[in-house]
């Protein structure tokens, strides 16, 4: 197994789960994970493999956030010729895509460095690599992570109460 | 030493801290009620984070899942027998989101079941209006429908209208011009009718024991509700055979409900995370309504603070403030960490801890 190999296998999965959670499109995750690989084969050596992956990827993220629709209407374009080659999901159940739903919003209320932090803690980074990744100290890792954490389930409580409140009134 | 704070406690229970600033975490936690609390609050908040975040992982149509991790396929191929037995060193199957065509069987079985759901409540239902219908009526709208007998035949009369069940069902159903919803219920109501007429055919040629004999699930509630012990079958009139016959439908949908108990969890993904440098595996099921549930299974060396953290099954403390997830952990014998989250009831949690099997 050479060294891309190596790299891909060991990363690849990660990474994507990670920019999916954060993004809330797989293709687009995809794609920004097969960018940070190519830009990975092309480096000599990497010290803190890891943590560059997860910070080139975030990197991708931001730029790729600020080109144009043109780029992402050509995406569409082929993902839908490619559709055949692909296995479709499993249908989503009514509570499921409900429970997505809400976490999807409950993590984009989170701060920007809390919500990245939380996801790659998820991922299995060390502290170190979350500092290196998002430019800050180790030692505020803990702190942001435990905030991080706290909110994202305040929150997402906070938005399932309406939700169960409708429910029991229905049922009364 | 000053109480913990949180981000002390998370990097502590994320196994970030060094040996000895951990040693003294542990040794404040352990004697500091609050700062115990203020753990297991935090374990709460680890296992609830975690599991509100693998519902992100339902992502919209047209994708692939990725390949996983060796180590996470590992524990892929052992997670139907769960932690009790060692994951397989051989290499698991690619992670699918689900064959095209086992979805379509599923499918076709949703709608086989669907139908026949449909058909033992319509039979239900033919037993309740047919109860609450006189039964001279009853009688009447038979003979209408099997012989042009006269408006005023005498109810009780059996023997005005000897057509068999089956070929009265047919009759009935070509004669009567229903509306648009009603062939369905008619044609159940026939096929409830011929399997009462076999019912009574058996019930009356020869002893109610050879009935018991051949649907025994339905044996008891039949003779207690249907047909008392000491009635002489055979020369019952026809009016008290339909009760019996419809008595035997109600009897046939109850022991068929019996025996479909609540689907077990089904597993809907496994991966594992890291924390404090052992890799945790992480098994997301799938409830029958649809909720979610997330069990974390920690080996033992990896367990940080067993001191203070319970060792019998118990909710977390953010159990009792947080109504919508909860949190059940437990230790095995092993001394593995089990660790069992939702947006279900704490009951929940244990039925579906003990569907899983896990101690």
């Amino acid at each position: 197994m050479d060294d891309a190999e190596r790299l891909f296998r060991t990363y690849h999965g990660m990474l994507v789960r990670y920019l999916t959670r954060r993004l809330g499109d797989h293709d687009w995750a995809e794609e920004v994970a097969q960018e940070t690989f190519v830009r990975a084969l092309r480096q000599d050596h990497l010290t803190n493999e890891r943590a560059w992956v997860f910070t080139v990827a975030n990197n991708l993220v931001r730029d790729d956030a600020r080109r144009d629709a043109r780029r992402r209407a050509r995406l569409a374009l082929l993902r839908e010729e490619t559709r055949d080659d692909v296995v479709e999901p499993e249908p989503l159940s009514l509570e499921r895509a409900q429970d997505a739903a809400l976490a999807r919003r409950a993590v984009n209320a989170l701060a920007e460095r809390d919500r990245l932090a939380l996801l790659m803690r998820e991922e299995g980074l060390s502290y170190e690599e979350i500092a290196a990744a998002l430019h800050l100290s180790v030692g505020s890792i803990g702190t942001t992570v435990a905030r991080a954490r706290r909110r994202l389930v305040e929150q997402y409580e906070a938005l399932r109460e309406p939700r169960r409140g409708s429910t029991g009134h229905a049922a009364s | 030493m000053q109480h913990l704070d949180d981000g002390t406690i998370h990097a502590w229970l994320d196994g970030a801290l060094g040996t000895g600033e951990a040693a003294a975490v542990e040794a404040h936690a352990a004697a500091c009620r609050d700062c115990a609390d203020r753990v297991a609050e935090a374990r709460g908040l680890i296992a609830a984070s975690s599991r509100i975040l693998t519902a992100l992982d339902d992502v919209p149509a047209h994708v692939v899942p990725v390949e996983r991790p060796a180590a996470a396929a590992a524990a892929w191929a052992a997670a139907p027998a769960l932690a009790a037995v060692p994951a397989p060193a051989a290499a698991a199957p690619p992670a699918r989101w689900g064959h095209r065509y086992g979805r379509l069987a599923a499918a076709v079985a949703f709608v086989l079941a669907g139908t026949l759901v449909i058909t033992r409540e319509a039979n239900r239902h033919e037993v309740a209006s047919r109860r609450e219908m006189p039964r001279a009526g009853n009688e009447q709208r038979l003979q209408r429908h099997s012989a042009p007998a006269p408006s005023n035949a005498p109810a009780a009369a059996p023997q005005a209208a000897p057509a068999p069940p089956a070929a009265l069902g047919g009759a009935a159903r070509r004669a009567e011009p229903a509306p648009a919803v009603k062939p369905r219920v008619k044609s159940f109501a026939q096929e409830a009718r011929q399997q009462a007429a076999a019912a009574k055919k058996s019930v009356a040629g020869t002893n109610t024991r050879a009935l018991g004999e051949a649907e025994k699930p339905a044996d008891t509630s039949f003779r207690t509700t249907g047909v008392p012990a000491s009635s002489t079958l055979a020369g019952r009139p026809v009016g008290e055979g339909k009760s019996l016959r419809l008595d035997a439908v109600v009897v046939t949908a109850q022991s068929t409900s019996a025996t479909n108990p609540p689907s077990p969890p089904r597993l809907l993904s496994v991966d594992s995370v890291e924390r404090g440098g052992i890799s945790v595996r992480r098994q997301t099921y799938v409830l029958q309504g649809g909720s979610r549930v997330v069990l974390e299974v920690m080996p033992a060396p990896a367990v940080p603070n067993d001191s203070v953290a319970p060792a019998a099954p118990a909710a977390a403390r953010a159990d009792s403030s947080s109504a919508a997830i909860h949190v059940l952990r437990w230790r095995g014998a092993d001394g593995t960490r089990y660790t069992l989250s939702g947006s279900v009831s704490i009951d929940e949690l244990q039925r579906v801890r003990a569907a899983l099997g896990v101690k």
